[in-house]
Protein backbone atom coordinates (compact mmCIF):
# COMPACT_ATOMS: atom_id res chain seq x y z
CA UNK A 1 0.00 0.00 0.00
CA UNK A 2 1.73 3.10 -1.49
CA UNK A 3 0.07 6.37 -1.13
CA UNK A 4 -3.22 4.96 0.15
CA UNK A 5 -3.76 2.48 -2.88
CA UNK A 6 -2.52 -1.19 -4.05
CA UNK A 7 0.08 -0.87 -6.24
CA UNK A 8 -0.28 -4.37 -7.94
CA UNK A 9 1.09 -7.79 -7.93
CA UNK A 10 5.00 -8.11 -8.39
CA UNK A 11 5.41 -7.05 -12.53
CA UNK A 12 2.94 -5.21 -11.95
CA UNK A 13 3.85 -2.58 -9.83
CA UNK A 14 3.09 0.29 -12.23
CA UNK A 15 6.55 1.09 -13.29
CA UNK A 16 7.58 2.67 -16.57
CA UNK A 17 8.35 0.29 -19.63
CA UNK A 18 11.72 -0.85 -19.74
CA UNK A 19 13.30 -1.07 -23.62
CA UNK A 20 16.92 -1.24 -24.65
CA UNK A 21 18.01 -2.70 -21.23
CA UNK A 22 20.94 -5.19 -23.12
CA UNK A 23 22.43 -7.62 -20.30
CA UNK A 24 25.44 -10.01 -20.69
CA UNK A 25 26.20 -13.05 -18.46
CA UNK A 26 29.42 -15.34 -18.27
CA UNK A 27 28.50 -18.78 -16.94
CA UNK A 28 30.10 -18.73 -13.45
CA UNK A 29 31.69 -22.07 -14.68
CA UNK A 30 33.27 -19.56 -17.14
CA UNK A 31 35.35 -17.64 -15.34
CA UNK A 32 38.61 -18.44 -13.48
CA UNK A 33 37.41 -16.91 -10.09
CA UNK A 34 41.07 -17.87 -8.47
CA UNK A 35 43.01 -16.88 -11.08
CA UNK A 36 46.33 -16.09 -9.88
CA UNK A 37 45.29 -16.13 -6.73
CA UNK A 38 48.67 -17.51 -4.85
CA UNK A 39 51.10 -15.27 -7.02
CA UNK A 40 48.99 -11.84 -5.98
CA UNK A 41 48.96 -13.05 -2.88
CA UNK A 42 52.72 -13.49 -2.96
CA UNK A 43 53.85 -10.28 -5.24
CA UNK A 44 50.65 -7.73 -5.38
CA UNK A 45 50.70 -7.70 -1.37
CA UNK A 46 54.28 -6.85 -1.31
CA UNK A 47 53.93 -3.94 -3.57
CA UNK A 48 50.76 -2.46 -1.89
CA UNK A 49 52.58 -3.22 1.38
CA UNK A 50 55.51 -1.33 -0.09
CA UNK A 51 53.75 1.38 -1.44
CA UNK A 52 52.12 2.24 1.85
CA UNK A 53 54.91 1.17 4.04
CA UNK A 54 56.60 5.25 4.05
CA UNK A 55 53.29 6.92 5.40
CA UNK A 56 53.15 4.25 8.35
CA UNK A 57 57.00 3.62 9.32
CA UNK A 58 57.95 6.97 9.29
CA UNK A 59 55.16 8.20 11.73
CA UNK A 60 55.78 5.46 13.70
CA UNK A 61 59.30 5.55 13.95
CA UNK A 62 58.92 9.38 15.00
CA UNK A 63 56.33 8.60 17.74
CA UNK A 64 58.60 5.78 18.86
CA UNK A 65 61.36 8.03 19.22
CA UNK A 66 58.95 10.60 20.99
CA UNK A 67 57.98 8.35 23.66
CA UNK A 68 61.57 6.39 24.31
CA UNK A 69 62.47 9.61 24.80
CA UNK A 70 60.00 10.65 26.84
CA UNK A 71 60.25 7.50 29.03
CA UNK A 72 64.35 8.08 29.58
CA UNK A 73 63.60 11.63 29.92
CA UNK A 74 61.32 10.42 33.21
CA UNK A 75 63.46 7.88 34.58
CA UNK A 76 66.35 10.45 34.32
CA UNK A 77 64.30 12.94 36.35
CA UNK A 78 63.70 10.44 39.03
CA UNK A 79 66.81 9.66 39.59
CA UNK A 80 69.34 11.22 42.01
CA UNK A 81 71.18 12.92 39.07
CA UNK A 82 67.72 14.75 37.72
CA UNK A 83 66.87 15.50 40.97
CA UNK A 84 70.32 17.37 41.99
CA UNK A 85 69.76 19.70 38.89
CA UNK A 86 66.26 19.88 38.71
CA UNK A 87 65.90 19.52 42.18
CA UNK A 88 62.73 21.48 44.02
CA UNK A 89 62.68 18.95 46.83
CA UNK B 1 20.04 -18.40 -40.82
CA UNK B 2 20.63 -21.94 -38.44
CA UNK B 3 17.24 -21.62 -38.11
CA UNK B 4 16.79 -23.03 -42.03
CA UNK B 5 18.55 -26.09 -40.39
CA UNK B 6 15.59 -26.92 -37.87
CA UNK B 7 13.23 -29.76 -38.11
CA UNK B 8 10.26 -27.22 -37.44
CA UNK B 9 7.36 -29.50 -39.43
CA UNK B 10 7.47 -32.38 -37.37
CA UNK B 11 3.85 -31.81 -37.25
CA UNK B 12 3.61 -32.49 -41.03
CA UNK B 13 4.47 -35.84 -41.14
CA UNK B 14 1.41 -37.82 -42.76
CA UNK B 15 -0.50 -40.79 -41.12
CA UNK B 16 -0.59 -43.82 -42.98
CA UNK B 17 -3.73 -43.85 -45.62
CA UNK B 18 -6.17 -46.10 -43.80
CA UNK B 19 -8.90 -45.90 -47.09
CA UNK B 20 -6.30 -46.88 -49.48
CA UNK B 21 -4.72 -49.84 -47.61
CA UNK B 22 -8.20 -51.21 -48.14
CA UNK B 23 -8.53 -50.76 -51.18
CA UNK B 24 -4.81 -52.60 -52.26
CA UNK B 25 -4.36 -55.04 -49.14
CA UNK B 26 -1.44 -56.72 -50.39
CA UNK B 27 1.60 -54.73 -50.78
CA UNK B 28 3.19 -54.78 -54.69
CA UNK B 29 6.44 -53.70 -55.24
CA UNK B 30 7.15 -50.58 -57.24
CA UNK B 31 9.20 -51.50 -59.91
CA UNK B 32 12.07 -48.97 -58.74
CA UNK B 33 14.72 -48.48 -61.00
CA UNK B 34 16.61 -46.16 -58.45
CA UNK B 35 20.00 -47.41 -58.25
CA UNK B 36 22.47 -45.92 -54.80
CA UNK B 37 24.62 -42.56 -54.93
CA UNK B 38 27.38 -42.96 -57.74
CA UNK B 39 30.44 -41.23 -56.33
CA UNK B 40 33.30 -40.24 -58.70
CA UNK B 41 36.19 -37.86 -57.79
CA UNK B 42 38.03 -35.74 -60.28
CA UNK B 43 42.00 -35.48 -60.10
CA UNK B 44 41.73 -32.21 -58.90
CA UNK B 45 39.63 -33.24 -55.71
CA UNK B 46 36.23 -32.32 -56.66
CA UNK B 47 33.45 -34.62 -56.19
CA UNK B 48 31.15 -36.03 -58.36
CA UNK B 49 27.90 -37.28 -56.55
CA UNK B 50 24.75 -38.75 -58.67
CA UNK B 51 21.18 -39.94 -57.62
CA UNK B 52 19.61 -40.64 -61.03
CA UNK B 53 16.01 -41.83 -61.15
CA UNK B 54 14.83 -42.55 -65.11
CA UNK B 55 11.39 -42.01 -64.04
CA UNK B 56 11.98 -38.44 -62.99
CA UNK B 57 10.97 -35.66 -65.57
CA UNK B 58 13.23 -33.34 -64.09
CA UNK B 59 16.78 -33.14 -62.77
CA UNK B 60 18.66 -31.24 -60.14
CA UNK B 61 22.39 -30.22 -60.64
CA UNK B 62 23.99 -27.91 -58.03
CA UNK B 63 27.13 -27.46 -56.69
CA UNK B 64 27.75 -27.68 -53.05
CA UNK B 65 31.46 -25.67 -51.07
CA UNK B 66 32.19 -25.81 -48.03
CA UNK B 67 32.25 -22.45 -47.29
CA UNK B 68 29.94 -20.02 -45.06
CA UNK B 69 30.68 -18.25 -41.66
CA UNK B 70 32.91 -20.77 -40.33
CA UNK B 71 35.51 -20.06 -42.95
CA UNK B 72 35.11 -15.98 -42.21
CA UNK B 73 37.37 -13.85 -40.57
CA UNK B 74 35.30 -11.05 -38.96
CA UNK B 75 37.17 -8.54 -41.59
CA UNK B 76 35.60 -10.58 -44.65
CA UNK B 77 32.40 -11.63 -42.35
CA UNK B 78 29.47 -11.84 -45.46
CA UNK B 79 31.74 -12.93 -47.77
CA UNK B 80 30.28 -15.95 -49.13
CA UNK B 81 26.45 -14.91 -48.90
CA UNK B 82 27.89 -11.14 -50.89
CA UNK B 83 28.98 -14.10 -53.90
CA UNK B 84 25.80 -15.74 -53.47
CA UNK B 85 24.11 -12.71 -54.47
CA UNK B 86 27.00 -11.42 -57.13
CA UNK B 87 26.05 -15.08 -58.89
CA UNK B 88 22.56 -13.89 -59.39
CA UNK B 89 23.88 -10.42 -60.77
CA UNK B 90 22.85 -8.17 -57.35
CA UNK B 91 23.49 -5.52 -55.71
CA UNK B 92 25.18 -4.18 -52.21
CA UNK B 93 21.89 -3.01 -51.77
CA UNK B 94 19.69 -5.69 -52.16
CA UNK B 95 21.98 -7.35 -49.25
CA UNK B 96 21.38 -4.55 -46.91
CA UNK B 97 17.56 -4.94 -47.44
CA UNK B 98 17.51 -8.08 -46.92
CA UNK B 99 19.49 -7.68 -43.69
CA UNK B 100 16.59 -5.23 -43.02
CA UNK B 101 13.74 -7.71 -43.43
CA UNK B 102 15.99 -10.78 -41.73
CA UNK B 103 15.97 -8.28 -38.38
CA UNK B 104 12.24 -8.28 -38.62
CA UNK B 105 12.28 -11.74 -38.20
CA UNK B 106 11.86 -12.82 -34.25
CA UNK B 107 13.30 -15.95 -34.82
CA UNK B 108 16.29 -15.07 -37.10
CA UNK B 109 17.21 -12.45 -34.59
CA UNK B 110 17.18 -14.70 -31.84
CA UNK B 111 19.08 -17.39 -33.16
CA UNK B 112 21.61 -14.91 -34.22
CA UNK B 113 21.98 -13.83 -30.98
CA UNK B 114 22.15 -17.60 -29.63
CA UNK B 115 25.23 -18.51 -32.18
CA UNK B 116 26.80 -15.10 -30.81
CA UNK B 117 26.69 -16.03 -27.34
CA UNK B 118 27.22 -19.46 -27.79
CA UNK B 119 30.23 -19.57 -30.23
CA UNK B 120 31.11 -16.28 -28.93
CA UNK B 121 35.06 -15.16 -30.25
CA UNK B 122 34.36 -17.97 -32.88
CA UNK B 123 33.48 -18.10 -36.71
CA UNK B 124 30.60 -19.83 -36.15
CA UNK B 125 29.21 -17.24 -33.87
CA UNK B 126 29.14 -14.70 -36.86
CA UNK B 127 26.09 -14.48 -39.28
CA UNK B 128 25.85 -15.22 -42.64
CA UNK B 129 24.80 -11.86 -44.00
CA UNK B 130 27.31 -9.82 -42.25
CA UNK B 131 27.88 -6.55 -40.33
CA UNK B 132 26.30 -3.29 -42.19
CA UNK B 133 29.83 -2.08 -42.08
CA UNK B 134 31.22 -5.02 -44.27
CA UNK B 135 28.74 -5.16 -46.57
CA UNK B 136 28.91 -1.71 -47.14
CA UNK B 137 32.89 -1.93 -47.23
CA UNK B 138 33.98 -5.47 -49.12
CA UNK B 139 35.19 -4.86 -52.06
CA UNK B 140 36.16 -6.91 -54.97
CA UNK B 141 39.73 -7.93 -53.87
CA UNK B 142 38.24 -9.26 -50.54
CA UNK B 143 35.75 -11.39 -52.59
CA UNK B 144 38.63 -12.59 -54.88
CA UNK B 145 40.33 -13.91 -51.74
CA UNK B 146 37.95 -15.24 -50.64
CA UNK B 147 36.99 -17.58 -54.11
CA UNK B 148 41.19 -18.61 -53.81
CA UNK B 149 41.03 -19.66 -50.30
CA UNK B 150 37.81 -20.90 -49.76
CA UNK B 151 36.38 -22.14 -53.13
CA UNK B 152 39.23 -25.06 -54.46
CA UNK B 153 37.83 -28.43 -55.79
CA UNK B 154 38.56 -30.20 -53.06
CA UNK B 155 35.93 -28.59 -51.16
CA UNK B 156 33.49 -28.64 -53.88
CA UNK B 157 30.98 -31.23 -54.50
CA UNK B 158 29.30 -31.66 -57.96
CA UNK B 159 25.42 -33.21 -57.28
CA UNK B 160 22.39 -34.61 -59.64
CA UNK B 161 19.72 -36.02 -58.44
CA UNK B 162 16.44 -37.33 -60.73
CA UNK B 163 17.15 -37.59 -64.51
CA UNK B 164 20.56 -37.34 -64.33
CA UNK B 165 23.39 -39.43 -66.36
CA UNK B 166 26.09 -40.33 -64.06
CA UNK B 167 29.10 -40.39 -66.63
CA UNK B 168 27.93 -37.71 -68.73
CA UNK B 169 28.14 -35.41 -65.86
CA UNK B 170 31.51 -36.90 -64.76
CA UNK B 171 32.16 -35.42 -68.50
CA UNK B 172 31.28 -31.88 -68.04
CA UNK B 173 33.13 -31.74 -64.62
CA UNK B 174 36.24 -32.70 -66.49
CA UNK B 175 35.43 -30.13 -69.24
CA UNK B 176 34.34 -26.95 -67.13
CA UNK B 177 35.85 -27.93 -63.39
CA UNK B 178 38.76 -29.46 -64.17
CA UNK B 179 41.17 -26.55 -63.99
CA UNK B 180 39.64 -25.39 -60.51
CA UNK B 181 42.75 -24.62 -58.27
CA UNK B 182 43.35 -27.17 -55.55
CA UNK B 183 44.02 -25.99 -51.54
CA UNK B 184 47.42 -25.33 -50.79
CA UNK B 185 46.97 -28.47 -47.96
CA UNK B 186 43.91 -30.70 -49.22
CA UNK B 187 42.54 -31.98 -45.85
CA UNK B 188 39.01 -34.26 -47.79
CA UNK B 189 35.69 -33.25 -47.76
CA UNK B 190 34.35 -33.08 -44.00
CA UNK B 191 37.35 -32.24 -42.24
CA UNK B 192 38.50 -28.44 -43.57
CA UNK B 193 38.56 -27.59 -40.09
CA UNK B 194 40.93 -29.16 -37.16
CA UNK B 195 39.69 -27.83 -34.29
CA UNK B 196 35.47 -27.42 -33.15
CA UNK B 197 35.01 -24.19 -31.87
CA UNK B 198 34.55 -23.24 -28.19
CA UNK B 199 31.11 -23.11 -26.58
CA UNK B 200 30.86 -20.67 -24.01
CA UNK B 201 27.91 -21.24 -21.46
CA UNK B 202 26.41 -17.58 -21.45
CA UNK B 203 23.40 -14.85 -21.73
CA UNK B 204 22.42 -12.11 -24.11
CA UNK B 205 18.70 -10.38 -22.57
CA UNK B 206 17.62 -7.55 -24.44
CA UNK B 207 14.85 -6.20 -22.60
CA UNK B 208 12.23 -4.54 -24.73
CA UNK B 209 8.57 -4.25 -22.23
CA UNK B 210 6.87 -2.86 -25.78
CA UNK B 211 6.88 -5.73 -27.77
CA UNK B 212 3.77 -7.57 -27.02
CA UNK B 213 5.58 -11.68 -26.96
CA UNK B 214 8.79 -12.63 -25.29
CA UNK B 215 11.25 -14.44 -27.29
CA UNK B 216 13.16 -17.14 -25.11
CA UNK B 217 15.74 -19.71 -26.53
CA UNK B 218 18.01 -22.07 -24.17
CA UNK B 219 20.83 -24.22 -25.73
CA UNK B 220 23.37 -27.12 -25.16
CA UNK B 221 25.82 -27.81 -27.25
CA UNK B 222 25.16 -30.65 -29.56
CA UNK B 223 26.90 -32.65 -32.01
CA UNK B 224 28.01 -32.64 -35.37
CA UNK B 225 26.82 -34.20 -38.20
CA UNK B 226 29.26 -37.09 -38.28
CA UNK B 227 28.85 -38.18 -34.51
CA UNK B 228 27.36 -41.33 -33.42
CA UNK B 229 24.83 -39.31 -31.09
CA UNK B 230 23.47 -37.62 -34.07
CA UNK B 231 20.26 -39.51 -34.73
CA UNK B 232 20.21 -40.08 -31.02
CA UNK B 233 20.00 -35.85 -30.52
CA UNK B 234 17.41 -35.92 -33.57
CA UNK B 235 15.03 -38.18 -31.15
CA UNK B 236 15.22 -36.47 -28.22
CA UNK B 237 15.05 -33.19 -30.05
CA UNK B 238 11.63 -35.38 -31.17
CA UNK B 239 10.38 -36.17 -27.23
CA UNK B 240 10.74 -32.98 -26.18
CA UNK B 241 8.56 -31.89 -29.33
CA UNK B 242 7.47 -28.92 -31.12
CA UNK B 243 3.99 -26.86 -30.29
CA UNK B 244 1.75 -24.37 -31.03
CA UNK B 245 -1.63 -23.45 -29.40
CA UNK B 246 -2.84 -22.69 -32.77
CA UNK B 247 -2.35 -25.93 -33.48
CA UNK B 248 -5.95 -27.88 -34.17
CA UNK B 249 -4.74 -30.47 -31.32
CA UNK B 250 -2.75 -28.57 -29.53
CA UNK B 251 -4.14 -29.67 -26.12
CA UNK B 252 -3.79 -33.42 -27.31
CA UNK B 253 -0.21 -33.93 -29.01
CA UNK B 254 2.09 -36.19 -27.33
CA UNK B 255 5.14 -34.70 -26.29
CA UNK B 256 4.83 -33.95 -22.40
CA UNK B 257 5.60 -30.61 -22.47
CA UNK B 258 3.02 -29.71 -24.27
CA UNK B 259 0.39 -30.95 -21.82
CA UNK B 260 2.03 -28.88 -19.17
CA UNK B 261 2.29 -25.74 -21.22
CA UNK B 262 -1.16 -25.73 -22.90
CA UNK B 263 -3.24 -26.51 -19.40
CA UNK B 264 -0.87 -23.14 -17.63
CA UNK B 265 -1.31 -20.95 -20.79
CA UNK B 266 2.47 -20.97 -20.57
CA UNK B 267 3.62 -20.01 -24.19
CA UNK B 268 2.49 -18.93 -27.69
CA UNK B 269 4.14 -21.82 -29.07
CA UNK B 270 7.89 -23.50 -28.25
CA UNK B 271 10.12 -25.25 -31.03
CA UNK B 272 12.73 -28.03 -29.64
CA UNK B 273 15.69 -27.66 -31.98
CA UNK B 274 18.28 -29.38 -33.26
CA UNK B 275 21.42 -27.92 -35.30
CA UNK B 276 24.24 -29.54 -36.11
CA UNK B 277 27.32 -28.35 -38.06
CA UNK B 278 30.27 -30.35 -39.43
CA UNK B 279 31.87 -30.52 -35.49
CA UNK B 280 29.44 -29.23 -33.06
CA UNK B 281 25.82 -28.27 -32.87
CA UNK B 282 23.36 -26.69 -30.92
CA UNK B 283 20.52 -28.46 -29.08
CA UNK B 284 17.88 -26.61 -27.45
CA UNK B 285 14.25 -25.23 -26.63
CA UNK B 286 12.75 -21.99 -28.02
CA UNK B 287 9.65 -20.37 -26.85
CA UNK B 288 7.43 -17.81 -27.52
CA UNK B 289 5.20 -16.31 -24.95
CA UNK B 290 2.97 -13.59 -24.08
CA UNK B 291 2.43 -14.99 -20.36
CA UNK B 292 5.08 -12.50 -18.50
CA UNK B 293 4.72 -13.53 -15.40
CA UNK B 294 5.01 -17.09 -15.71
CA UNK B 295 8.26 -17.68 -17.67
CA UNK B 296 10.13 -19.02 -14.51
CA UNK B 297 7.33 -22.35 -14.89
CA UNK B 298 7.69 -22.14 -18.46
CA UNK B 299 11.84 -22.77 -18.27
CA UNK B 300 10.92 -24.83 -15.48
CA UNK B 301 8.93 -27.29 -17.00
CA UNK B 302 11.18 -27.65 -19.63
CA UNK B 303 13.84 -28.47 -17.60
CA UNK B 304 12.37 -30.77 -16.37
CA UNK B 305 11.54 -32.29 -19.20
CA UNK B 306 15.32 -32.47 -20.33
CA UNK B 307 16.09 -34.04 -17.08
CA UNK B 308 13.67 -36.77 -17.52
CA UNK B 309 15.59 -37.38 -20.93
CA UNK B 310 18.41 -38.45 -18.65
CA UNK B 311 16.97 -40.01 -15.99
CA UNK B 312 13.75 -41.73 -16.33
CA UNK B 313 12.51 -41.45 -20.53
CA UNK B 314 10.38 -44.42 -21.22
CA UNK B 315 10.49 -46.41 -24.12
CA UNK B 316 6.84 -45.68 -25.44
CA UNK B 317 7.78 -42.20 -25.55
CA UNK B 318 11.30 -43.01 -27.46
CA UNK B 319 9.26 -44.93 -30.07
CA UNK B 320 6.97 -42.93 -30.57
CA UNK B 321 9.24 -40.08 -31.56
CA UNK B 322 11.90 -42.74 -33.21
CA UNK B 323 8.43 -43.31 -35.75
CA UNK B 324 7.84 -39.60 -35.92
CA UNK B 325 11.55 -39.09 -37.04
CA UNK B 326 11.57 -41.59 -39.58
CA UNK B 327 8.73 -40.09 -41.35
CA UNK B 328 9.63 -36.79 -41.31
CA UNK B 329 13.27 -37.43 -42.64
CA UNK B 330 11.93 -39.59 -45.10
CA UNK B 331 9.41 -37.34 -46.28
CA UNK B 332 11.85 -33.96 -46.27
CA UNK B 333 13.42 -35.87 -49.58
CA UNK B 334 10.08 -35.34 -51.57
CA UNK B 335 11.77 -34.33 -55.10
CA UNK B 336 15.11 -33.96 -57.12
CA UNK B 337 15.67 -30.43 -54.89
CA UNK B 338 15.21 -31.80 -51.80
CA UNK B 339 17.71 -35.06 -52.83
CA UNK B 340 19.92 -33.03 -54.49
CA UNK B 341 20.58 -30.82 -51.24
CA UNK B 342 20.49 -33.83 -49.01
CA UNK B 343 23.41 -35.31 -51.23
CA UNK B 344 25.50 -32.30 -51.17
CA UNK B 345 25.00 -31.65 -47.28
CA UNK B 346 26.31 -34.82 -46.87
CA UNK B 347 29.41 -35.62 -48.63
CA UNK B 348 30.05 -31.45 -47.52
CA UNK B 349 29.77 -32.11 -44.28
CA UNK B 350 30.86 -36.09 -43.74
CA UNK B 351 32.60 -36.99 -47.28
CA UNK B 352 29.94 -39.80 -47.29
CA UNK B 353 26.31 -40.57 -48.26
CA UNK B 354 24.10 -42.20 -45.73
CA UNK B 355 21.32 -43.35 -47.96
CA UNK B 356 17.50 -43.23 -46.82
CA UNK B 357 17.79 -46.88 -45.77
CA UNK B 358 20.53 -46.48 -43.75
CA UNK B 359 19.11 -43.42 -41.91
CA UNK B 360 15.76 -45.77 -41.07
CA UNK B 361 18.24 -48.28 -39.79
CA UNK B 362 19.82 -46.62 -37.65
CA UNK B 363 16.94 -44.55 -36.01
CA UNK B 364 15.73 -48.16 -35.68
CA UNK B 365 18.34 -49.20 -33.44
CA UNK B 366 18.07 -46.39 -31.33
CA UNK B 367 16.70 -47.54 -27.05
CA UNK B 368 15.29 -45.92 -24.15
CA UNK B 369 19.19 -46.58 -22.70
CA UNK B 370 20.63 -44.97 -25.96
CA UNK B 371 18.38 -41.67 -24.94
CA UNK B 372 19.51 -41.50 -21.51
CA UNK B 373 23.14 -42.03 -22.42
CA UNK B 374 23.38 -39.36 -24.72
CA UNK B 375 21.22 -36.75 -22.75
CA UNK B 376 23.40 -37.40 -19.73
CA UNK B 377 26.57 -36.67 -21.98
CA UNK B 378 24.81 -33.73 -23.48
CA UNK B 379 22.37 -32.42 -21.00
CA UNK B 380 23.11 -33.08 -17.54
CA UNK B 381 24.67 -30.33 -15.94
CA UNK B 382 25.99 -29.10 -18.84
CA UNK B 383 26.98 -25.44 -19.82
CA UNK B 384 23.65 -23.61 -21.32
CA UNK B 385 23.43 -20.52 -23.73
CA UNK B 386 20.13 -18.23 -23.31
CA UNK B 387 18.56 -15.14 -25.27
CA UNK B 388 15.72 -13.27 -24.16
CA UNK B 389 14.06 -10.69 -26.14
CA UNK B 390 10.87 -8.69 -25.75
CA UNK B 391 9.16 -8.55 -21.89
CA UNK B 392 11.73 -10.50 -20.38
CA UNK B 393 11.78 -9.41 -16.96
CA UNK B 394 10.25 -12.19 -15.15
CA UNK B 395 12.86 -14.71 -17.50
CA UNK B 396 14.96 -16.84 -14.48
CA UNK B 397 18.50 -15.96 -13.51
CA UNK B 398 21.56 -17.67 -15.86
CA UNK B 399 22.60 -19.30 -12.63
CA UNK B 400 19.32 -20.58 -11.83
CA UNK B 401 18.51 -22.14 -15.11
CA UNK B 402 22.10 -23.31 -15.42
CA UNK B 403 21.87 -25.07 -11.91
CA UNK B 404 18.51 -26.59 -13.15
CA UNK B 405 20.59 -28.63 -15.38
CA UNK B 406 21.25 -31.37 -13.04
CA UNK B 407 18.59 -32.19 -10.20
CA UNK B 408 19.20 -33.91 -6.83
CA UNK B 409 15.78 -35.30 -6.88
CA UNK B 410 14.02 -36.75 -9.62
Amino acid sequence: MAGGKWMGWWGHLGAAKQRGIVTYTLSPYEQRAFAGALHQAVFNTFRRVSGQAFYIAVPMGLAYGVFTWGKENHQWRLSKEGHALHGDH
Amino acid sequence: MASRLLLANVFKAGRPSWARQAIRPLATAAATQVSGTRITSLKNGLTIATEANPSAQTATVGVFIDAGSRAETAKNNGAAHFLEHMAFKRERDVILREQQEVDKQMEEVVFDHLHATAFQGEALGRTILGPKENIKSLTREDLANYIKTNYTADRMVLVGAGGVDHDALVQLAEQHFGKLPVSAHPTGLGKTYAFPPNFTGSEIRLQDDTMAQAHIAIAVEGCGWTSPDYYTMLVMQSIIGTWDRSLGASAHTSSRLSSIVHQNKLANSFMSFNTSYTDTGLFGIYFITENKDCQDDLVHFAQKEWARLTTSVTTAEVERAKQQLKSSLLLSLDGTTAIAEDIGRQLVTMGKRTSPQEVEQLISKITAADVHRVASQYLWDREIAMVGIGPIECMPDYGRVRGNMSWNRF
